[in-house]
């Protein structure tokens, strides 16, 4: 895509998650605060992409780290952590969808924030994903923020989303095309051109 | 390459794929190509950023603190539930188990009426509350003018209360109105 990508490795300085869930298993609370505070950005970003509305995305993340830590004993260490976090974060997503109201609106209404910077940020963060929301389907969604806007390979999000690499491809070059599409449509100088 | 070709790839591929061989120099000779690329980089990028901007509003330690006394009412919850589950089974079979157990079936009484010879019927129902293992078994009606004493009572403490009467209500055994003593066993 353009070279720049969100990070998606464990900060510099954290331990690696493999030994935080082994600290973990051992009672110890200050190596979930760890592993929290490494994930909580990622999955945050999932779950705005997934949910569509930020506000719903606070409850999803906090569902995931529960639910992470009510079954971190089920983890078996075989796949990536973060991959099982990611499937932790969907099914509740997923679930959080089907059981809630319809919120058309939601991201037109922005939170209050006293910053005006952050405020601004937030407001084109919020515009950027109802871009994608309005534009993909949920599968292409999950692809293009996973690999165009994480900069994982394909190989890497189809171990996270449990599909095969080819579907992965497939979904992406489908989600590319719509979302190019839709820039193009909407920039000034080439809406007149547009169909 | 023509125009539509470079399209055709800029729709699907990433960018850094069009900055190499064919697509690069048509992208350097087409004025209107290379602005639309330029275009969709510009967008694509900010998209990533924006994306970075899009944080949590919740600390990540009060988020942890939250997750963790959460998972752990949960578990309890899970054992309450377990245990209500249990107690809900353990009820529901004790009702089913009290109603399809068979009862005892009653125990014929024989009812019998003793015409005394020498006991009063006081004597009488006296000395056989005294002598049968199990008195309550025994149902005795004592009908003092008439001398007679009706007794109902199961086979097997009938026939000790027949060998009772015979043996101390006998005029040739014992002296008629001469207070019997028993003797406890």
């Amino acid at each position: 895509m353009t070279g720049l990508s969100l990070s998606t490795t464990v900060a510099p300085g954290l331990t690696e998650p493999l030994e935080l869930i082994a600290r973990i298993r051992h009672g110890d609370d200050d190596a979930f605060a760890s592993l929290v505070s490494a994930y909580q950005p990622r999955v945050f970003r999932w779950a705005v992409t997934l949910s569509g509305d930020p506000d719903e995305a606070d409850d999803i993340t906090q569902e995931a780290f529960v639910r992470a830590y009510h079954k971190l004993g089920s983890f078996r260490g075989d796949g990536s952590f973060e991959g099982w976090l990611y499937r932790i974060t969907r099914r509740i997503a997923g679930r959080a969808r089907r059981g809630a109201v319809t919120r058309a609106d939601a991201l037109a209404q922005d939170v209050y924030v006293t910053d005006p910077g952050a405020r601004v940020d937030r407001q084109r963060a919020v515009a950027l994903i109802r871009t994608i929301a309005d534009t993909l389907p949920m599968r292409q969604r999950e692809v293009f923020v996973l690999c165009d806007l994480e900069g994982r390979t394909p190989s890497e999000a189809a171990a996270m989303l449990d599909m095969k690499d080819v579907s992965v491809r497939a979904s992406l070059f489908k989600a590319r095309a719509s979302i190019r599409r839709h820039i193009l449509a909407t920039h000034p100088c080439y809406r007149e051109q547009s169909p | 390459m023509t125009c539509d070709d470079y399209l055709a790839m800029l729709e699907t591929l990433p960018l850094e794929e069009l900055g190499y061989g064919a697509a690069r120099d048509h992208a350097a000779h087409c004025h209107d190509c290379n602005r639309v690329t330029r275009v969709v980089a510009e967008r694509e990028r900010s998209m990533i950023l924006a994306m970075a901007d899009v944080r949590s509003s919740m600390p990540s330690a009060d988020l942890a603190y939250n997750s963790v006394v959460m998972a752990r009412r949960r578990r309890i919850a899970v054992f309450y539930k377990i245990g209500l589950a249990v107690a809900a089974v353990a009820t529901v079979m004790g009702i089913i188990v009290a109603r399809v157990r068979p009862t005892v079936a009653p125990v014929a009484l024989i009812h019998q009426k003793f015409f005394l010879q020498c006991l009063s019927p006081d004597q009488a129902a006296a000395l056989l509350r005294s002598n049968l293992d199990d008195a309550n078994r025994l149902s005795l009606r004592a009908r003092p003018p008439l001398g007679v004493i009706d007794v109902s009572a199961p086979a097997v403490e009938m026939l000790r209360v027949r060998a009772l009467i015979d043996r101390y209500d006998n005029p040739s055994q014992t002296k008629c109105a001469v207070q019997v003593v028993v003797p406890r066993r």
